[in-house]
């Protein structure tokens, strides 16, 4: 099972470039979509969701041509999308049944021991009754992953689902998505470093629409390793320094600035090696 | 797929207070003209019997008027609830039948609009039964299939 995306290129209306000759293979399992705010990863899902489509380039799955089997593609497909309201006063098992008819299962029985069990996965079988509009954060989320789940998905798609999110209800959210990743394809996008290193088997970077890096996050580390220097400054210090190296990113640690530059060579100067994490790779690869 | 979407449109619509709220206005407005020689819906009816048949053709006509407006906010509403709710993106991400969808809703939304015109027949059925208000004179004999 994989999911290949060959040269797939976006330009809104607007002139943004979103999608710039994207070509990606994405094997089974967690995979990490990884790129500041803007970078055309919600392009990417959606585009992947037949949501939208693109200008140029191809995206199968398995034998599933997505851009054409449009309707063969959401059979196996769970989206859960980067922002989603509902319907208001519906309840979550009303919304989940409703949800489970459109996805094709018709049997009446079948699908109440469906709904029923995929509220007990995510931790909702209790609250079943209430509105989802009255729904936190995370329960919302919760609903919106189990909306996605519904028919057994070869696919599932995640825009950002941790957003707004606090730190529980983050990790609860990702022990379940861990939990599906191992069998199917499971695509999540955030901007959070974190979440990518702590999930996902394999991840590419985007930033404005380009793919930047592809493959493991220990490789992407690895390949940085050694070349990675930080220092704690001052704040007055920070421009002269921020013009002498290649910066890659500053971090207030106690009102001061820690910065981490890469270079091959020992720069001396009281800088001292580290060894590179995820975030190194993900900023010196937007910085450059 | 058809059905479905129809029942989910009806629950949601029953659901909500609007269709309530419009029973009411139209049962007030003809329970009023009904009973009462002040106030006056479409033209004045004089001494024909507040249940006549020429009372239950004619209050529906004229009230079809006003119904218009009540359509129009039923069949607004349906139509772009996804987009105002949000919800779309899950739910074209489905493989739902375009006709399942458009036509359910559709069906829906209509049965859903015809229904604040119960209002209309409940005000002229209870005006013929206030016997304190309408003289016994002004009531014919009750006939369903009027």
């Amino acid at each position: 099972m994989e999911l290949r995306i060959s040269d797939l290129s976006k330009t809104y209306a607007n002139g943004v470039k979103a999608l710039d000759q994207v070509s990606l293979n994405i094997p089974k399992g967690m995979y990490g979509l990884l790129g500041p705010n803007g970078a055309g990863k919600s392009t990417l899902m959606r585009t992947i969701a037949t949501l939208q489509e693109p200008d140029t380039g191809s995206i199968m799955l398995n034998d599933i041509d997505v851009l054409r089997q449009k309707h063969e593609l959401r059979k196996v497909l769970g989206y859960l999308p980067q922002e989603f309201g509902v319907y208001p006063r519906v309840s979550a098992q009303d919304l989940l049944n409703h949800m489970a008819v459109l996805k094709g299962i018709t049997n009446g029985r079948e699908r109440k021991e469906l709904v029923n069990a995929l509220l007990e996965r995510v931790n909702l079988y209790e609250q079943r009754k209430k509105a989802v509009s009255s729904f936190s954060g995370g329960m919302r989320q919760r609903f919106g992953i189990a909306q996605a789940l519904i028919g057994n998905p070869q696919l599932i798609i995640v825009d950002e689902p941790t957003a707004g999110l606090d730190p529980g209800e983050r990790n609860r959210f990702y022990n379940l998505l861990a939990e599906i990743g191992e069998n199917v394809i499971v695509i999540l996008s955030t901007h959070i470093v974190e979440d990518v290193k702590e999930l996902c088997s394999n991840m590419a970077i985007i930033h404005h629409g380009k793919l930047l890096y592809h493959g493991t996050p220990q490789a992407a580390m690895a390949a940085l390793e050694g070349k990675i220097w930080e220092k704690q400054i001052t704040k007055t210090e920070w421009e002269s320094y921020d013009q002498q190296f290649q910066l890659i990113s500053t971090k207030l640690v106690a009102g001061q600035p820690l910065i981490h530059i890469s270079s091959d060579t020992d720069p001396g100067d009281g800088f001292v090696g580290v060894s590179a994490d995820l975030e190194d790779v993900f900023f010196s690869q937007v910085m450059h | 797929m058809f059905k479905e979407f129809f029942q989910f449109e009806l629950r949601t619509r029953l659901r909500q207070p609007m269709v309530y709220i419009f029973i009411i206005v139209n049962f007030l407005l003809i329970y009023s003209a009904s009973v009462s020689d002040s106030i006056q819906v479409g033209q004045d009816m004089g001494n024909v019997n507040v249940n006549s048949p020429f009372a239950l053709m004619m209050y529906p006509a004229w009230m079809t008027f006003i119904s218009l407006l009540m359509v129009t906010a039923f069949m607004n509403t349906s139509a772009l609830r996804d987009y105002s709710v949000k919800y779309d993106q899950i739910l074209f991400s489905t493989p739902l039948s375009k006709w399942g969808y458009l036509g359910g809703r559709f069906s829906g939304a209509v049965l859903s609009a015809t229904l604040p015109a119960i209002g209309i027949y409940l005000g002229i059925f209870l005006a013929s039964y206030s016997g304190w208000w309408v003289d016994a004179d002004q009531v014919g004999p009750f006939y369903l299939g009027a």
